[in-house]
């Protein structure tokens, strides 16, 4: 595969719950080593977007193609397997195991190249809460965690969903630094965040979600110039 | 075809009385979230009371009625708060009051045997009127029609409860949208121990008609008939009261065409019916769909 | 090799000895094999309760199975007890396999659903149309194969066969996986986790050990009626010794049939409603003020329990 191909390609993604079209034709591309921000008001359908690579429901229509081949038929664990992982917008840890054992859970069942879990959190900074149960961590703790888990299984695609909400002005510029260093080390990264000053630092390649649709695809700061993403920022 | 419409009229009567049966139990899933798998033996208490009610004082089970609401409702709300905050402060309070209103129904259980003794019991139908009643040219037994018109009024009442009162109001507020609720000074706890206490009560009243309706009572029928209002209110939806009525008449009609046409098979028939319900329309036939996040 | 591993081979070698020597000094063999039975089936539905969470309330269903399949493969293809409990085994597999699809409710539901599974099992095979197989209401009778022995170190056999397996599930990456799966099914799956599989496959272990254990107590009985191994009792009691001892250890499901099943014979067996009485009580006492049974009292010392 040639370093220009991408990693991910999605086209025409389709989901509807009811009558609420959630995706309706969402289409865009990311090549490793790159991040892509992904924007839009509430309800846009930013994270149902993340759950559809993910594999938490399959699509109603469209295609996601990773590595050039198709996988929304796949099943989640077998994505993760592939290379693909995420966060969640509110941590889901394994509360009542220790944060170790939270990161051994991916790091075991993740076949191939050998982690260690402890690396990790060293890594990530929770090494010295090791030996305590998830449940007694904070929840932006919980959040690096969630992030800890997703590293453990080596993902060469990482969709992050909203990790800046709830950190501080510190935590925000070192969280940037550190998901851009992934990106330098050849990971694709697919950034969910409606904090674009956060956006602002993480990339400059931005998608605009309105109402399941691509409302915008450019750089940021045309973004910012662009009459229908204000609207759909203030208007809505 | 008249052993047919001999089935459907006793379906209908039955299903007014499996509506009155299942009711309570949705009430208190509605507004609590917590299941009662003691429901069924509340049920059996209510119909120990109406059998002493007449064998000891020779009344008409119906005096049984105002009698049970009373010391149903009084017990329903020191009970819910003896019990049920402690549950919702709990990790996971729908598994969690499973587990603990079933041993509750074992203490219910082993009581009734202390005080009842283990034997079957029953109450003569002729209680209200020895002549059957004719209906569209069908015989019936006096008691089913009875029985399917006080479950009928019960329904009626909770009905005006929940949609014609202040309480009521706020009953269906906490049902829909828990934490508004809270938010807009809802007082959570004294509505949930009333709903609590309608609940049983309801649960009571139709245990007096259940020596005519299943025929005896004893101490250990709880169990069968928590899970049969189970089935009830997973047809009409979970968590939506007034749904019991469908889910209470279809079940009716199913199981009087059962056992005119099916007889031998009728037994597993609310088994494999709840079964198939929860695995093709867990929400039931007037449920919305509920998803989690 | 695990800590829990070795404690594990420490809790096997006690309860061998126990069951072995025991009867040289209480003649009460039923009574002995009964507990045996309970503490198998207590960590046989522990495999699927404490480990990944769902909890089956009508888990006498495979029981039940496990003692209809063994006296089938008796009575029609007069196979030897020792085949027949196996085919038990398998019966209650089998009808573990068709329950599978009850995974996709909740908590609950679950368990609800499992329980009219299991009294529609029981209606299946007590239905007076099938006498001609399973006898019907009238019950099985295998007085060709009676031996209280041979029944007696099958089911020790099965009760160790059960806790190794406890003991391995705990102390593995597959036991990890199942923890996993219990706390967050969702996280699970996006650790790499094959949820589906996994779950299913502690689902049929579970019943494989009810219905060992359900083929071996018909042919210690030799006389049995539908309801006398699908009665909601011996699931209820199964419960009750697993929550009270602890879910999710190998020692918990042990202890707690342990003190639980022995009170019952103590108080219980003239009277069985002060026992319900008691256990009820326990029952809501825990789930208030103990949920995690009797073993969590030690781990609140620092004491690790295998």
């Amino acid at each position: 595969m040639s370093p220009e191909a991408p990693i991910l390609e999605v086209e025409g993604l389709k989901k509807h719950f009811g009558g609420l079209k959630a995706l309706d034709g969402v289409s865009f591309s990311i090549h490793p080593g790159e991040i892509l921000g992904l924007a839009g008001p509430n309800g846009s359908g930013k994270t149902t977007c993340i759950n559809a690579i993910s594999g938490v429901f399959r699509v109603d229509g469209g295609q996601i193609r990773y590595l050039g081949q198709p996988i929304q038929h796949l099943p989640a664990y077998r994505r993760v397997r592939h290379g693909i992982n995420r966060t969640f917008q509110v941590p889901r840890p394994f509360l009542g195991l220790t944060v170790l054992e939270n990161v051994m859970v991916a790091a075991t069942y993740r076949g191939g190249r050998n982690v260690n879990p402890r690396h990790i959190l060293e890594d990530i900074g929770l090494a010295e809460h090791a030996d305590r149960p998830a449940r007694s961590l904070n929840s932006s703790q919980q959040k690096m965690l969630g992030l800890a888990r997703a590293l453990a299984t080596h993902p060469r695609l990482l969709l992050v969903d909203e990790i800046g909400a709830g950190l501080n002005p510190v935590e925000l510029s070192s969280m940037a630094e550190r998901l851009r260093s992934y990106a330098e080390q050849g990971m694709a990264l697919l950034v969910v965040e409606h904090l674009m000053d956060f956006l602002d630092r993480v990339t400059d390649r931005l998608l605009v979600m309105d109402a399941g649709n691509t409302l915008f695809s450019g750089k940021l700061q045309q973004a910012t110039e662009d009459s229908r993403v204000i609207e759909a920022f203030l208007g809505g | 075809m008249s052993l047919f419409e001999y089935a459907v009229l006793a379906g209908l009567f039955y299903g007014l009385y499996f509506a009155l049966v299942g009711v309570g139990l949705n009430l208190i899933f509605g507004v609590m979230r917590i299941i009662n798998l003691a429901h069924g033996d509340f049920l059996m208490l209510g119909a120990y009371g109406a059998f002493y009610i007449y064998h000891l004082l020779g009344w008409n089970p119906l005096w049984a009625i105002p009698i049970e609401l009373v010391v149903f409702l009084g017990l329903g709300l020191p009970l819910y708060y003896l019990l049920v905050p402690r549950l919702q402060k709990s990790g996971d309070p729908e598994m969690l009051s499973f587990i603990l209103f079933f041993g509750l129904s074992q203490v219910i259980e082993a009581l009734a045997v202390f005080a009842f003794g283990n034997d079957q019991r029953s109450i003569p139908t002729s209680v209200f009127g020895g002549a059957p009643i004719h209906i569209a040219g069908q015989i019936y037994p006096s008691s089913w029609v009875v029985s399917a018109a006080v479950a009928l009024i019960g329904i009626v009442l909770i009905y005006l409860y929940l949609y014609h009162t202040r309480a009521g109001r706020a009953t269906r507020a906490i049902m829909t949208e828990r934490s508004e609720a809270v938010v807009t000074g809802i007082s959570v706890h004294r509505v949930s121990a009333v709903a609590f206490g309608i609940g049983i009560a309801s649960a009571a009243l139709a245990g007096i008609f259940s020596p005519f309706m299943f025929g005896a009572i004893e101490p250990s029928m709880g169990l069968g008939i928590t899970v049969t209002s189970f089935v009830i209110i997973v047809i009409g939806s979970l968590g939506n009261p007034l749904g019991t009525v469908l889910g209470g008449i279809l079940y009716g009609e199913a199981l009087m065409l059962m056992q005119t046409f099916l007889t031998s098979w009728s037994e597993m028939f609310p088994y494999v019916l709840l079964i198939l319900i929860l695995l093709v329309k867990p929400s039931g036939l007037l449920g919305k769909a509920v998803r989690s996040a | 090799m695990p800590k829990t591993w070795r404690s594990t081979a420490v809790i096997v070698a006690i309860t061998l000895l126990t069951f072995v020597f025991v009867p040289y000094i209480y003649n009460n063999q039923f009574l002995l094999f009964n507990m045996m039975m309970y503490m198998a089936l207590a960590l046989g539905l522990n495999i699927i309760y404490g480990y990944t969470g769902y909890l089956p309330f009508g888990y006498v269903g495979f029981f039940g199975a496990g003692a209809y399949g063994g006296a089938l493969a008796i009575t029609f293809l007069h196979w030897s007890p020792y085949l027949a409990v196996i085919v038990g085994g398998g019966a209650a597999v089998l009808v573990g396999m068709i329950l599978i699809p009850l995974f996709r409710l909740s908590g609950a539901y679950f368990s609800i659903a499992n329980l009219a599974a299991a009294e529609a099992l029981y209606y299946i095979v007590a239905n007076p149309h099938l006498e001609s197989i399973t006898q019907g209401p009238y019950g099985i009778s295998l007085p060709q194969v009676y031996d209280p022995n041979g029944a007696y170190w099958t089911m020790l056999f099965i009760l160790l066969f059960a806790l190794v397996l406890s003991g391995f599930i705990r102390g593995s990456r597959f036991g990890l996986a199942l923890a996993a799966i219990r706390e967050n099914p969702l996280s699970a799956s996006m650790s790499g986790v094959n949820v589906v599989k996994l779950r299913s496959i502690s689902w049929l272990l579970s019943a494989l050990v009810a219905g060992l254990a359900g083929a071996t107590f018909g042919w210690y009985i030799s006389v049995f009626y539908p309801e006398t191994v699908f009665g909601l009792g011996i699931g209820v009691f199964t419960i009750v010794f697993v929550l009270f001892g602890g879910i999710g250890t190998v020692l918990g499901p042990i202890v707690g049939t342990l003190i639980l099943y022995g009170a019952y014979n103590y108080i219980g067996i003239s009277t069985p409603q002060y026992f319900q009485l008691v256990y009820g009580l326990i029952i809501v006492l825990l789930v208030l003020f103990l949920p995690n049974g009797l073993v969590s009292l030690a781990k609140r010392r620092g004491i690790d329990v295998p």
